[in-house]
């Protein structure tokens, strides 16, 4: 299985891929939305996290793209903190699958990606 | 207030220069007479020849560390002057370990004039703060919280100095761009700034800091003072500053640890 994150904080973005390369994940990184959609030209992931402050394209975009073209109906992980409330609902009108509240337990992203793998194979 | 002398005379072993000049500035207005030893068994010889009213004996000096030089003062010395550690980090059972060699208590580094003062006065260190996890240090007033890092699956000590490395080269620019965004009022930025600070400190956690880029976040939006602002940014830095030095101490012991 195979996950694109993109997020722009370094620390947060290597906790997220280890624990994901961990639990036995084919990952990969991008630090901004404009990348994460350069990568997506070539790369199918099969599920995305994102952060929603990023510089260049930020993650509501980047939802955008991804849930408005037919073929890529990657489930989204968003990336949010506190005081995000509006934008975490604006994400979720744009097609975001579910979200994740900084700080989380590293655990708890790990049963939300197997949980949304698993609905898309069901699917 | 005045300072009262409260000392006659105290003795402080630390091998480093730095903290020899800063305990002889933090002591001169309450003490008269303030010897330094440089390891553990100068401290030995002036406590053989010496009468003190109190020991500050840091744990890690040359030749003899603060342990071995407590157990002799008091096994062959039978001093019963108080000795309190100087140790820059809180471990578990680092406490015991400084009780076990016959030791009163002990201070975490860096610590403030007051501190020797409260120890003076109430004739007892500082209430130690016991942390339920070894990934948990500081002091409290700064708690660092590693639980987060080591349960994402790298436990390595080469792994877990990375993310201490990166969170530390990354803090730096980010808090001088915390002070230009203010200097230049773009208060916009400013906020994505702090909002940004926060997601290391998801990580590696450090509460005091994570709810000041908070405040600061909030401050940005809701158009605080931009003096306001800055004093919280500051605090911000001095924060991480003392963090730092925990955070190095903790890599140090990590290695030490692994060879």
């Amino acid at each position: 299985m195979k996950i694109l994150i993109a997020e722009d904080e370094p620390v947060m973005l290597k906790a997220i891929q280890t624990r994901l390369v961990n639990d036995g994940y084919e990952v990969v990184i991008t630090t901004d939305g404009r990348e994460a959609l350069q990568v997506l030209e070539t790369f199918q992931p099969d599920l995305i996290i994102t952060d929603i402050l990023m510089p260049y394209t930020s993650g509501l975009e980047l939802i955008g793209v991804v849930k408005s073209n037919p073929f890529k109906k990657i489930p989204i992980i968003v990336l949010s903190a506190f005081g995000q409330e509006t934008t975490v609902l604006e994400a979720f009108d744009l097609g975001a699958d579910d979200f994740l509240t900084k700080p989380f337990n590293p655990s708890e992203l790990s049963m939300r990606v197997k949980r949304l793998l698993n609905d898309v194979i069901e699917n | 207030m005045e300072d009262q002398i409260l000392f006659n005379a105290v003795l402080v072993a630390d091998d480093s220069p730095i903290n020899q000049i800063f305990m002889q500035r933090a002591l001169q207005k309450i003490c008269l007479r303030i010897d330094i030893a440089e390891n553990g068994v100068k401290a030995v010889e002036l406590a053989r020849a010496n009468e003190y009213d109190l020991i500050l004996m840091d744990l890690f000096m040359p030749e003899m560390d603060g342990y071995e030089a407590t157990e002799i003062l008091r096994n062959e010395l039978n001093l019963t002057t108080r000795i309190i550690a100087i140790t820059a980090i809180s471990l578990p059972g680092e406490e015991q370990k400084c009780i076990d060699a016959g030791m009163d208590g002990y201070i975490i580094k860096p610590f403030t004039t007051e501190t020797i003062k409260q120890i003076a006065q109430s004739g007892r260190a500082k209430p130690v703060m016991h942390f339920e996890s070894e990934h948990i240090f500081g002091d409290d007033e700064l708690k660092i919280d590693l639980k987060i890092l080591y349960a994402l699956g790298d436990t390595t000590p080469e792994y877990i100095s990375m993310m201490i490395n990166v969170f530390t080269e990354n803090m730096e620019p980010t808090i001088k761009q915390l002070y230009q965004l203010l200097a230049d009022k773009n208060i916009h930025e400013l906020q994505k700034k702090a909002h940004y600070a926060k997601s290391s400190l998801a990580v590696i956690q450090i509460d005091v800091m994570f709810n000041l880029a908070k405040s600061i976040e909030l401050d940005c939006r809701t158009e605080q003072p931009v003096e306001n602002i800055d004093v919280k940014i500051k605090q911000f830095e001095s924060l991480f500053k003392r963090a730092k030095l925990y955070l190095n101490t903790y890599l140090e012991t990590l290695l030490v640890q692994k060879s």
